[in-house]
């Protein structure tokens, strides 16, 4: 070889040798700058499925919180759990459950948690504020291979409410029936007493003047006629009381006034029948019409007695206002009073059968009934039932 | 023979790394701190080999330092920089590397002609190493390896080594043969030279290691 030729090749073996360390450069970099690209998707998908989750967490209903099973404290929560128990910010999270649980239901739920058993819906009245209870439903489960649980919590204090509504009702809804029961039983009673004592006696002295005058009859003997028209008189007299009598328990049982004369006149008569009764002065104003079906007058004039006894029985009032009106399709009863009123605790009390009652008709009307304090003291009950299109 | 601009240019490009680390003194860290001492022990070694033949003497004797000097240091910067696993290997290759250059002074090389077998080793050895810790740092960076400093010392440093291979093994021969047509090789030479200095100024130029990606990660 030539000396030229030699430099020549020195040259671009040289050039040659650098070109294929900087083409191995290159390819590293642009590996790396793939392998890069694709651990930044990866990244973001990591990224995308965090933020779906914590997103999911954030504004969850439920309380989610992540909890240590050895001490029970809480190492991340979301917002609801914190709102749950009265917290604003996340400061002093750790105790959240330490103090809300007893010892003893945490000791159970890590027992539980530790021999890989789930606790579900273990529900716990949990003192957060005296003044207002809570309920909660809480729910564990371990994260698989830590010493870490995840727990949902669910505020039940509504439900738990409502079911405890709920079987105050069933039980105030048993005391009615048995105090309707006793009241029927009592009507009873009270009839069977009014005919026993009452018409039995009367029928009694009217079979006595009969016999008398049978007795006559049958052994020969002359009676004046003016001893034949007393008994007869007296007869007459006893089988009018006997119809009073007897239409006083008819109508005790049914008021003929209601279907004779309509709701207007009935209501008027058992107002003035209470003032009669009691001395309780008892006005009454309404409107020129209250036209009602059958069932719809006979629960109005129930539920006015029904009034009207307890201002008797209760209210140590002196005057009673009646007023019906009519709006439109609805029919307002006011019974207002000038009495002693009716404490607000008293009126909700499971034992005020007869408010209940009233209440119970009310509703069976399809209507509302509502027992307020008056303005000027005393108590104010008032109806209002729609009116419906048979009559 | 009139020195041609590559060669002005292959001059200032040796010493465009050191002014480089000067401009970004304050944001370096310290194993580029030390490099920048390196780059400032080549830039006196450069000024003396200028000087030196004007005052009568060889200047052949301080490349002779200079190259294990170099080489060296990049093992040391390179242990620092890749941490305890490849440190022994790197210590063993720098001892006996240095046992090789005791070994061919004695016997093979002399400090008045260039140096050719420790040169070669060197340069081998550097090509190795290179290429082991350009793989090792594309697998374990977590963010583009272009913003990263060590990439590009080690592709300056693979650059000058792959393109001086064939000058080392020839030296020999090239010491032999009459001047005319070497000025082809010199550019070559040059060129490389330039490229592996730029390489290593973008080194200097980079943003410190661990300031950005990892960090972004770790959150």
């Amino acid at each position: 070889m030539q000396t030229p030729e030699f430099w020549w090749a020195v040259g671009i073996g040289s050039i040659s040798l650098a070109a294929i360390a900087v083409v191995y450069i290159i390819s590293i970099a642009l590996n790396q700058r793939r392998f890069i690209a694709g651990q930044r998707r990866q990244l973001e998908i990591i990224q995308e499925s965090e933020r779906k989750y914590r997103n999911l967490f954030e504004n969850s209903q439920v309380g989610i919180v992540r909890i240590s099973v050895d001490d029970f404290k809480v190492h991340d929560c979301n917002a609801t759990s914190l709102r749950m128990f009265g917290k604003e910010t996340d400061t002093g999270i750790e105790m959240l459950l330490t103090s809300s649980l007893s010892e003893e239901d945490r000791r159970m739920f890590a027992a539980h948690l530790r021999k890989g058993e789930p606790v579900e819906n273990f529900q716990r009245r949990v003192s957060v504020d005296s003044a207002k209870p809570l309920w909660v439903s809480f729910s564990f489960r371990m994260f698989p291979g830590t010493e870490f649980a995840e727990g949902i919590l669910v505020d039940i204090t509504e439900g738990k409410t409502a079911e405890e509504q709920l079987l105050a009702s069933h039980q105030q809804l048993r005391n009615l029936s048995a105090h309707l029961q006793s009241v029927r039983e009592e009507e009873r009673v009270r009839i069977a007493r009014e005919i026993h004592d009452e018409l039995g006696q009367v029928l009694t002295v009217a079979k006595l003047y009969l016999s008398v005058l049978l007795d006559g009859v049958v052994s020969g003997k002359s009676t004046s006629g003016e001893a034949i028209s007393k008994s007869l008189e007296s007869i007459t007299n006893i089988v009018d009381d006997s119809i009073t009598l007897v239409k006083g328990i008819a109508y005790q049982l049914r008021p003929m006034i209601l279907d004779e004369l309509g709701l207007k006149e009935a209501l008027e008569w058992e107002c003035a029948e209470f003032q009669k009764r009691t001395g309780i002065a008892c006005r009454m104003r309404s409107g020129d019409e209250l036209e009602l079906g059958r069932e719809e007058s006979a629960a109005v004039f129930r539920i006015l007695q029904e009034a009207l006894t307890n201002v008797a029985r209760h209210a140590m009032a002196s005057e009673v206002d009646v007023e019906v009106t009519t709006i439109g399709r609805m029919l307002s009863l006011h019974v207002r009073d000038n009495g002693r009123g009716i404490p607000t605790g008293d009126r909700q009390k499971p034992k005020s059968l007869g408010i209940v009652g009233m209440k119970e008709r009310a509703i069976f009307l399809g209507g509302r009934l509502k027992v307020t304090s008056g303005t000027n003291g005393g108590a104010e009950v008032v109806l209002e039932v729609p009116i419906k299109g048979d009559r | 023979m009139e020195f041609p601009i590559l060669g002005y240019v292959a001059v200032f490009g040796a010493i465009a790394p050191f002014f480089a680390a000067l401009f970004r003194i304050r944001s370096l860290d310290t194993e580029l701190r030390l490099l920048l001492f390196m780059f400032a022990v080549g830039v006196l070694n450069m000024a003396l080999q200028i000087i030196i033949p004007y005052l009568g003497y060889y200047n052949l004797f301080l490349a002779h330092f200079y190259l294990p000097f170099e080489f060296l240091f990049f093992l040391w910067i390179f242990s620092r920089w890749f941490g305890t696993s490849p440190q022994f290997v790197l210590r063993l290759i720098s001892v006996l590397f240095v046992l090789f250059w005791i070994v061919s002074h004695l016997t093979l090389e002399r400090f008045v002609e260039p140096a050719q077998y420790t040169s070669l080793v060197s340069k081998i050895l550097a090509l190795g190493v290179t290429v082991f810790f350009l793989h090792r740092i594309s697998a374990d960076s977590e963010e583009s390896i272009l913003k990263d400093s060590r990439f590009w010392f080690l592709s300056g440093l693979l650059v000058y080594s792959s393109g001086g291979i064939l000058f080392s093994a020839l030296r020999n021969v090239i010491d032999k043969l009459p001047p005319e047509g070497i000025d082809f090789a010199f550019s070559a030479h040059w060129i490389i030279s330039i490229v592996s200095n730029a390489l290593y100024v973008i080194g200097f130029l980079c943003k410190p290691r661990n300031s950005g990606g990892q960090l972004e990660l770790a959150r």
